[in-house]
Formats: structure tokens, sequence, C-alpha cells
């Protein structure tokens, strides 16, 4: 079958997964419609890696699906390669879904919104016109939007989200429509393939405005500061498993969405497109970092950290766009792959850490590291697994996050001196923002791996925590055994991610990359052996373990209480919690953090000199927010409230309107003729 | 036959390199106690104290905290491992170490911070406060560090054209003006302000303090005993000798073995000892004038590295 | 920090004006002029703290002397290629006046060292025959527990360790965990409070440990016994391996112990 047919063949597959989640009963529903999910994703997968493999891109349009315009799939490298990404986090999180659906997730909506959130997600980088795109961007908003509001009758938290989350995702579809809109109504024509011919002959503030609306519209959906804010908010809120899949395969979408328009319709920019692109990324990948250094709550520092790496991921697109606008074609290839690399890793890890999350969440009930802790022992795997995935987020050798580092640390290095001014300023910066996140992430998983996971119990809820069903295991390993082959052998990945690039980028020669056990680039002397780097580490550890063994006298481990300079009593909270262990890096930053403190102090009745009680909150929020956002909802408040005077409920009042306006249009009418 | 005898010879290569950064770590840690006794009048133990310190710890019982899970004894392992496949990597005794084709200096400094992370880790297994404080001290200075340490290495490598250590050395004897250069000079200033901190040295961390308010490191070990903590010291001493070996070999890389004969490699050691035994001494001198800096005076500290290092990497990309 | 200012000059030169503007903008503490009362508490405000303490003597760089000669010729530079013989002379002799001063303090500091004599006196000869377990052998570190002492053998101890008697190099160390230790060294009579302490810190301790009771009221409560706070003698709560008697114990005593026990 041709990829072409597979691809209608996913999409069929996946719009049956939603029929069929809709309509069986309760006790089949999970599972037939976790069974048809998968498939769709194999199938989609099998189409990418095919067009991967061959490097002809796959086509299909029907002109009768959608009305006036039909649909236009047309599978690119480079859609292939996000269609994979998507892939390879749909499939364990729908594994994930199977044992987490008893608690809360099997309704008919969710099952069918899930399904259907899915299809979009895979069908997405494959849309190749305005209407199919922008109908499959809100078939993934608005199904993404129902599964957030799954909880939303028993927390008000989960309603608050949803709300957030459906006012910026539209406002931000409403900036990428005028983007294409702009291009169309200069194309005569709506597919991809129009836009792109007539591109060219935009005018060049014709083609900033588009590149700037969409880069607003993309960044909003990518959580890229100051665009980030439903991020905190709903990925915590939404079930885990639709949590893996948001902050690992849609918020990827997002910076597809950058590439598309920067790379493949515009055709590439001048350099201060890519500047902004860049500053944005550097400023997420630090507003993100810090503020998950400083976060309590799991799964919002989770979410922080998703505003980091897509920061990450922009500061490697932002890089290559500006080599490519400077003539420097193969370090731009370099780039993008490194770009690539990071979206497809952080989908990886990021998938994990949300699912291990959750499966703490339904074990302990609580996502609040102030009250978790000693999980290693109790969940020996799903701790595993965060431990992995935190590994590899902070980018240590031998995960794949770290493969990701070098190769974003290796193209910014040979950019500098390349006679490009701009270039010459922003590169530094990017490293020094790219040093300062990495230290940051490190905070930020020590605290969550080692407060959450290490230690004693906090609460008796984080005390009585058991492992999860198997099939919630499976999943998480599934994406952290996907960590550790990436990071062994990202030659698996990167000749795939080369092959969508040179597709994306024009003029790229030669490839970026020698394959080969080693990673070396070419035509620089950078060169990576991870296999060996692992495989020496894992052969040091056994030798030096031996050795330790060998060389003790003493065969025994006393097992004692742990030293608390001699106090007879040591409890669980005189532990560190994650509040205390963030707090240096809070006061360091607290210029910026600006962190919020109540004290509350109630005298006694008596006397104002003794206190009764005396209470303290210290919280971390998040100021753009509070300066952006809430001066224009308080402003849009005030300005409805004002409106509803106008609507005072008495039907002569609407029947005068009605005569108003009438007569005005009349007089206005008869004004200008 | 060339192969398998070119095979045996970097094994080879490998084992000197890890046990001169092993022994040689912790005849430093001696000597730099001995300086700083010497210049404060008194004898202090012998230079190879630390080697006996060694080997009676490794025959002390292995106590564990009740709570502690198997990071607790793996951790330790795993801070020496890392350490030992970082000096096998970097071109201290030879220019050409086994696993040199993959030795750069960004990997060097990643499997660095995989044993700090996870000693750190170690640090909150305990469920002590102290272990906590000292967790949440290290990561935040290690926080701290990363952009002095990353833009080091980008000033580094902007000269060289590439971040492989070994090319890095082999451009300093082709071009050897490239030492006084400017970017090279601050790029070495931020280093040595960095090494300082990261090896948890005065005015970073004072190693000898006996008050637990007072530690960084130590904190995070305090409960180490046996066989780990020899571990845990054997690693600090070998991460303190490999940084300095790292630093002099940027300065004068000269002495360094570029063949794999015997008296080649006999003296990139002798060499290589000698200069890391003078920086060590000059250290150990200027630590005795030096007071411990207030925790969150560091930052001010680690910020001027940084600036360094930008300095650094400016220089280098004006010069021609 | 601001050493201009803190040196009691009243006068407002340009400078010291220039860093009072500097200090009040980064909010570090400025001694006002006598009379006066008011500080600000200094807050970590990272970004402007950095600039300062880069243009601060504590960071003992001399920039700041550069920049204030470098700033008082602003209308010609030092970087200006037209200059005479006779400016650039008058530059380099304000640019060495300021390097004088770190170079100073480094040839004061080398005086300092090179007029350190050695105060540590030489002990004689073997140490006594060994009392301990084989492993501590040539490296023994120490714990100190004060059980409830007044103090005096603390003091005695400081001394043993301190540079006359240098207990160091005999192998002998003081450490802060006694997970770190190989024994304890036990000062004064064991109090009520301290006895659970006591044991529980000798649990800590792992195998093989030696317990020094130090002095006479750790060997059996000196003068204290029979005081109400007094549970007994460190022997009565825990195993003693080496007792140092005397009140306080002379640290020749205390150093001939620890040789007993590294037979260094």
């Amino acid at each position: 079958m041709t990829s072409g047919g597979l691809l209608t063949c996913g999409a069929l597959l996946g719009l049956a997964a939603a029929l069929v989640g809709a309509a069986l009963p309760r006790r089949k529903r999970v599972l037939v419609t976790a069974a048809l999910v998968i498939a769709t994703c194999v199938v989609e997968s099998v189409a990418a890696i095919g067009v991967l493999a061959t490097g002809h891109p796959a086509q299909w349009h029907s002109s009768q699906l959608l009305p006036m315009t039909g649909a236009t799939l047309a599978l690119t490298p480079l859609g292939a390669m996000f269609v994979v990404l998507v892939a390879l986090v749909a499939v364990p999180a729908t594994l994930y879904w199977i044992g987490y659906a008893r608690h809360g997730m099997s309704a008919r909506l969710t099952a069918s919104s899930y399904a259907l959130f899915v299809a979009a997600l895979l069908t997405v980088p494959a849309a190749a016109s305005v209407a199919t795109f922008m109908f499959l961007w809100e078939i993934m908003a608005l199904t993404s939007l129902a599964l957030v509001l799954t909880d939303q009758s028993r927390r008000a938290a989960a309603r608050s989200a949803g709300v957030w989350y459906g006012v910026i995702t539209h406002i931000g579809a409403a900036f990428i429509l005028a983007a294409f809109l702009i291009l169309a109504a200069h194309s005569g024509g709506q597919s991809f393939a129009a836009l792109e011919s007539h591109a060219r002959a935009l005018a060049p503030g014709a083609r900033a405005a588009v590149f700037l609306l969409a880069l607003v519209g993309f960044g909003s959906k990518a959580g890229v500061v100051p665009f980030h804010v439903w991020l905190p908010k709903a990925h915590p809120e939404a079930p885990s498993p639709v949590s893996a899949l948001m902050s690992g395969a849609m918020v990827a979408l997002g910076v597809y969405g950058i590439v598309l328009f920067g790379d493949v319709l515009l055709g590439g920019g001048p350099v201060w497109w890519w500047l902004i692109v860049l500053a944005l990324g550097a400023v997420s990948a630090l507003f993100g970092s810090l503020h998950a250094a400083n976060s309590t709550d799991l799964k919002r520092l989770l979410a922080y950290s998703t505003t980091d790496n897509m920061g990450l991921a922009l500061l490697a697109l932002g890089a290559s766009g500006l080599f490519v606008a400077t003539g420097h074609h193969r370090l731009g290839a370099l780039s993008l792959v490194a770009a690539l690399f990071i979206l497809m890793s952080h989908a990886m890890f990021k998938g994990a850490l949300f699912l291990a999350a959750g499966s703490v969440q339904v074990a302990t009930g609580r996502r609040d590291l102030d009250e978790l802790g000693g999980l290693l022992r109790r969940m020996p795997q799903t701790g595993a697994l965060f431990l992995i995935g935190a590994a590899s987020i902070c980018a240590l050798p031998p995960f794949n996050g770290f493969v990701g580092e070098w190769l974003l640390f290796q193209s910014l290095l040979h950019g500098v001196k390349l006679g490009s001014t701009p270039g010459d300023i922003a590169i530094p910066v990017a490293v020094a923002a790219l040093a300062l996140t990495a230290g940051l992430t490190i905070v930020a998983f020590v605290k969550a791996a080692g407060v959450g996971f290490l230690g004693r119990p906090r609460s008796p809820g984080a005390e009585a925590a058991i492992e999860v069903p198997r099939s919630m295991r499976a999943g998480t390993g599934l994406l952290g055994a996907m960590c550790v082959v990436a990071g062994v052998a990202p030659m698996a990945i990167l000749p795939a991610a080369e092959r969508a690039v040179r597709a994306t980028l024009p003029d790229v020669g030669s490839t970026p990359l020698a394959h080969g056990v080693q990673l070396q680039l070419v035509g620089v002397r950078a060169v990576l052996a991870p296999t060996v780097l692992a495989a020496s580490l894992v052969v040091a550890v056994l030798l030096v373990a031996f050795l330790r063994q060998a060389l003790t006298r003493r065969r025994d481990v006393r097992v004692a209480e742990a030293w608390g300079c001699g106090r007879e009593l040591v409890t669980a909270r005189m532990q560190y919690t994650a509040t205390s262990f963030a707090e240096p890096v809070q006061r360091v930053f607290d210029d910026v953090l600006r962190p919020v403190r109540d004290i509350d102090v109630s005298h006694v009745a008596e006397s104002r000199y003794v206190l009764e009680s005396m209470s303290y909150r210290s919280r971390v929020d998040d100021r753009i927010e509070s300066a952006l956002y809430t001066p224009v909802i308080t402003t849009v408040r005030r300005w409805g409230q004002f409106a509803r005077r106008l609507q005072p409920g008495s039907v002569h009042r609407y029947l005068a309107y009605g005569l108003v306006a009438l007569v005005i249009t009349l007089a206005v009418v008869a004004v200008l003729g | 036959m060339s192969t398998t005898w070119r095979a045996l010879g970097e094994i080879v290569v490998a084992a000197v390199q890890v046990i001169v950064t092993g022994v040689g770590g912790l005849v430093l840690v001696g000597l730099m106690r001995k300086v700083r006794a010497r210049v404060e009048g008194r004898v202090g133990a012998p230079i190879l104290q630390p080697l006996r310190d060694v080997r009676k710890l490794m025959r002390k019982e292995r106590l564990r905290p009740q709570f502690a899970t198997w990071i607790f004894p793996l951790a330790p392992v795993v801070f020496v491992a890392t350490v030992s496949v970082a000096a096998v990597m970097a071109p201290l005794v030879t220019s050409r170490p086994a696993l040199g084709s993959g030795a750069d200096l960004f990997v060097i400094v990643y499997l660095l911070l995989l044993g700090s992370t996870i000693l750190a880790l170690a640090g909150l297994d305990a469920g002590t406060a102290f272990g906590g404080m000292g967790s949440s001290r290290a990561v935040t200075i290690g926080a701290l560090a990363e952009p002095a340490l990353l833009v080091t290495i980008l000033a580094l490598s902007i000269s060289a054209h590439s971040s492989n250590f070994p090319s890095i050395i082999r451009a300093t004897f082709v071009d050897p003006g490239v030492i006084i250069s400017p970017a090279r000079l601050f790029a070495l200033a931020a280093l040595l302000i960095v090494i300082v901190a990261e090896s948890g040295r005065l005015p970073v961390d004072n190693p000898v303090t006996h008050l637990e308010l007072t530690m960084i490191h130590e904190a995070m070990i305090l409960e180490y005993t046996g066989p780990d903590l020899a571990l845990v010291t054997l690693g600090e001493a070998m991460r303190l000798a490999l940084l300095l070996g790292v630093f002099v070999n940027l300065i004068l890389p000269w002495g360094i073995a570029s063949s794999m004969s015997v008296p080649a490699l006999a003296l990139g050691v002798v060499v290589l000892s000698a200069k890391v035994v003078a920086v060590a001494v000059v250290l150990g001198f200027v630590e005795v004038f030096l007071a411990k800096v207030r925790l969150f005076r560091l930052p001010e500290l680690l910020a001027g590295a940084f600036v360094l290092a930008l300095l650094g990497v400016v220089s280098g990309v004006v010069a021609k | 920090m601001l050493s201009g200012v803190q040196r009691g000059c009243a006068v407002l030169r340009t400078r010291d004006v220039g860093h009072f503007l500097i200090a009040r903008w980064t909010f570090i503490t400025v001694p006002s002029p006598p009379g006066s009362e008011r500080t600000r508490r200094p807050r970590a405000f990272l970004g402007r703290r950095v600039v300062w303490s880069l243009l601060s003597r504590e960071c003992k760089f001399h920039v700041r002397g550069l920049g204030r000669t470098l700033c008082a010729d602003a209308g010609s530079g030092l970087l200006n290629p037209e200059y005479d013989i006779m400016t650039i002379l008058r530059y380099s002799s304000i640019m060495a006046h300021e390097l004088v001063g770190p170079v100073m303090s480094l040839a004061s500091a080398w005086r300092t060292v090179r007029g350190t004599r050695r105060v540590t006196e030489s002990l004689p000869g073997n140490p006594d025959a060994a009392v301990g377990p084989s492993e501590i052998v040539g490296s023994l570190q120490l714990r100190h527990v004060d059980a409830g002492s007044c103090n005096g053998c603390e003091l005695e101890i400081t001394s043993a360790f301190g540079p006359v008697y240098d207990a160091e190099r005999f192998g002998a160390r003081l450490v802060a965990s006694p997970r770190h230790a190989d024994g304890l060294i036990v000062t004064g009579p064991v109090t009520h409070n301290m006895a659970g302490p006591l044991r529980t810190t000798l649990e800590a301790t792992p195998r093989p440990r030696v317990v020094i009771a130090l002095g006479d009221c750790a060997r059996d409560c000196g003068v204290f016994r029979g005081g109400y706070g007094v549970v007994g003698a460190v022997s009565d709560v825990i195993d003693v391996d080496v007792t140092i008697p005397g009140c306080p114990p002379d640290p020749a005593a205390i150093i001939g112990a620890l040789r007993g026990l590294t037979q260094r």
C-alpha cells in the first residue's frame, strides 16, 4: 500500500476509534478504543517511516471531505518526523491509559475525545492546505480542551484551567488563521504548494507580518514566553496520559508550525526574524527552568520545564534560521537537526516524566512534593523510570537529552566568528542561557526526584503508596527505554532528522552529520561517541563496584538510624522539603521572581503585645501572568460590567435599540447615497 | 596483530591516566594540607596521609541509613566511575588518550556533572536535614557555575575551531602565541574560579570545616562510612586532580606525550605531576589568606567568572 | 567595602560621590557620616551586586582604580595613539600606583610567611605500645563528644591539635560526623541529658572503633562526683578503650595516647 493510502487508513482508524469510544459500553470501551488508537499510531508511523526512507512525500486529496475546499494531506519528510514523534508518545500513553482509565478517564466523551485527539495530532503534520490544517488544528484544540475538563465537575482548578486554555488556544488559532489568510489572499489557492510558490513574490512587510502572526499563534501553542500561561494551569489538571501527549507532542506541533511558516512556506527570512525567535527561546528557557526550580507541585514543575525545553528548541531554530540567512547552510542544517532531536528527546523524556508523575498521583493521591517522599522504596519501577526521565532532561550522559544539548552546543559554537555581527552577539548570549537553563533544570529535577522519591514519606498518602498496575508501568517503561536507546544509539534517529532537514532547507549540500558509531560533524572537528561513552561508563561502574567489593575487609552492611546529631528522635519532618531545597535559588533570583509573602498575625484580645497565632505563606507567582494578563482581564471585565448596563432586561429598551439602529442606518445610507 | 597491540596500548594508557589521577589526587590533597600547615607554622600531616586514610576506610564497617534506597550505595561508585571515564578521556599524560576521539570539553564537564548530581541525590536519600542542605547548596552552586563553565569552553574553542580537547592542545602546539591571547587568559581566569567552586575549595567551601551549617559538599556525604566514604574521598581527590590537570594542560601543554612509547609516557607523567604540583602549591598558599565567602555572596563570585568568560569570548571574536 | 568612605573621610571627593551613588543603586550598606545611624540591609539583587562587586576591592581587581584613572581622563582616553611620551609616562605611573596596592599586599603576605617560623615542638622517639585495633594504625579520625565537661579538656584538645603540639603530624584528625570517625574522644562526666546522645553517637560510629575518655571527669567523674545532673563516668555508659587522666591532661599526654593508637 502506498504511503498515501496508509495515511488515509490511519485517519480512518482514528475516526473508528472515536466512534467506538462513544458507542461501546464501559467494560470494553477503554480496551478496544486503546487498541484502535495504537493501531492508528502504528499505521501512521509506518507511512511516515516510508516517507522518511524514500524521501518522496505521500499525497492524498479529496474534494468531498471538507465543504468548499476539499481536504489535502501531503506528508513531507519534515511532517513525517513529527508524525513519528507523536506516535512515539501516543503508543505508551495509550497503554498507560488502559490502566489509568478507572481513575476517572473512562467516560464516553473522554474516550472518544482521546481517540480524536491522537488522530488529530497524527494528521496535523500531514495537512497540506489551509482548510485541512485549520480544521485539524481546531479538532486538536477542542478535543484537548474536553480532555482538560475531564475532572471539572470535582475541581474548580480544572474549570479555571480549561477556561485559560480554551481562550489562549483560540486566540492563537486566530493569529494562525490570519497568517494563513494573508498568504492565501496573495496566492489564489489554499494548498501549501500554492502558498509556497506565491509567497516569494510577497512584499517584505507582508512577509514579516505573516511570520510574526504565525510566531505568536504557534508560539502560544508551544508554550513560549509570554504566551505560556496556560501551560502550568492546563497540563497539571489534565489526566496524566493527556498531559504526556500535550506536553510531549502537542507543543512540538507548535514548533512544527513555526518551522512550517519560517522555512517551508516563506522560504526563510531576514536575520531579524530569527533573532526574535532566538530571543524568545532564550527567555522561555530561562523563565521555564527558573520557575520549574521553584515549583513545589510536581506536575506544574514538569509543565514549566516543558516551556524550558521548547525554549531550547526555539533557540536551535533561531540559530538555524540565522545561519541560513547569513549564508552558512550546512550549519543551519545542523541547528535544525539539533532542534528536531531536542523535540524528539523531549517527547520521550517528558512523556515518561508525566506518566510517572501520574502514577505517583494515583498511588498517593497527592501532587505536592512537600507531601511526598520515600516513594522509590514503595514504587520501585515507577521511581526508577522517573529517575531515568529526570537524568535525561538534565542532559546527563548517557541519555538522550545529552546528545541533543551537545548538538545544540556544537552548532552554536561553530556559528561564532562567521563574520555576522548579530550572530556574534547573539550566540554567546544563547550559550549562556543554555548553560544557566541546564543548571537550573538540574536543581529542579534533583528536587523533584530527591524530595519526591527519596528520603522518608512526608504524609500518610505517601506512606501508603503501592506500585501501580502493569499497564501503567509498561507505558512509562516504554518511554524510559526509548530515552536510554536514543541516548546510547542516536544514530537510529538522526539520519531521519537529516533527511527531513535537507528536504526543508534549501541549498544544503552534504549531510551535516556523518553516520556510523560516532557522531561526526562534517567540515568541523567535532566528534561524539555516545555508544562508546555509555559502554565505558557501564564498564567503569562495574569495575569500581567490583573493586569495592574485592577490597573491603568486612562484608556486612549494618542498617543504622540516620545521624541527627545525637538526637534520639529523627522524624520525617526534619528532612528538607521542596520549598527549602529551592530556597537558595529563590534568594539568588528574588529580583526576578519577587516571591509574595503573606504574614498574618493575630493578637490576643487583651493585649497587642501577646501573639495568639501567626501564619506565614510564601509563593512564587508567575510574574508575566500578573503583569500582562491580569490587567487585560481586569480591563475586559470592567468593560463587560459597563456593557451590562446596556442589557437591563427591559423589552422596551431593546425595541428602542432596534429603532435607533434602523434610523442610523437609514440616515447613513441616505447621506452616503 | 598490530590492532591488538594498539588496543592493549590504549588500555595501558587509560590505566596510567586513571592511576595517576587517583593516586596523584590523594597526594595532591595531602600536599595542599601540608603547604597550609607549613605556612601556619605547623608541621602538618604527612603528604601521603590521605592514602593511609583511604586504606583505613576500606577496612571499616559499612553503614546504611534506615530509609536509604539503592541510590545510596550506587552514588559513590558512579561518582568515581564518571571521574575515571573523564580521566581516561582527557589528554593529561598523552595527547592521544584512549577514547580521545570523543574527548570533548563539553563531555568532560557533563560527566563530572553526572557524578555531582547523583551524589546530590544520595544526600537527599539519607533523609536527614544535613543531606538536604548539602544537596541544595551544592546544586545551586553548580547551577550558577554552569554558565561560566560553558562560556569558558566557548572561549577556549573559538581559536581552535573545535571543542575537542586534543584538538585544542594540538592547536596550542601549532601556534604557541595563543596562550597569551586575551581570549585564552580571560577564559583561564574564569576556569580557575570555576575549578575552585566545583572542587569545593576556599573561598567557596571550606574542606576542613566542622560546622555543619557552613558545609556545602561535606554535608551531602555526612552519612557515608567505610568503603563508600573511601570512594567519595577518592572521587573528590580525582576530580581535583583532573580539573587541575585540564587547567595546566590548557596553559602549558608542553611535555605531554604524543606517542605511545614508554619513555614518552613516563616523561608525560613526570611533567604533568610537576605542573599540577606547582599549581596546587600556589593554590594552597593562596587559600591560607582567604576566608570562606558567605553563601549568598557566591553568586557574585560566579557571575564575575561568567563576565570574565564572556570577555574571553568577545576578545576571541574580535581578534582576527 | 567602600574603603574610601570607610576611611572616615568626610570630604566628598568625586570618587566618593560616585561610590555612594553606585552603592545606593545596589542597595548595599552605606556607612553614613558619624552621627547618623542609617543603614540598609543588603539584598541579594544579583545583577546590580555583580556589577558592583566587579568594581569593589573585595574581588581584588583593581579595575576600579584603572577605571577611575581612565574616567578621570575621559576627554582623552589612554587609547589615544597621538599621545606624547610625557603623557604616556604620566598615565603609566598612575596605573603603576594602582597596581602597587595588590603587589604590596602580596609582598606583605610573603613577608608574613617567611617570618613565620615553625612553632611546633618536636616530640621524642617512638610511640608507646599499640593499644587499639590494627585498622587505625597510621590514620585515626576522632569525633569529640562533650558529655558534660567544664570545657577545660576541650581547650587542651584544641591546644593538642594546634600549632605547638600538632597532633595531625601523627595521623590523627578531628572530624565532624561520627560516621566519618574511628572513635570518640569523650570529655566530662556523663550528664543525664547527654547519656542517650552519647550512646547514639557511639552507635553511629562504624566499627572498628575506640573510645577515649579524656580527663579525670571522664575517668571517674572528677570533682563532679555525686552531682545531681551526673549519671556517671564514661565507662558507666559505654565501653572505654583508652583513658587519659589529668584535670586537665597535658596536651603531651593527649598526644602520647593518640600516638599509641596510630603508632606514629
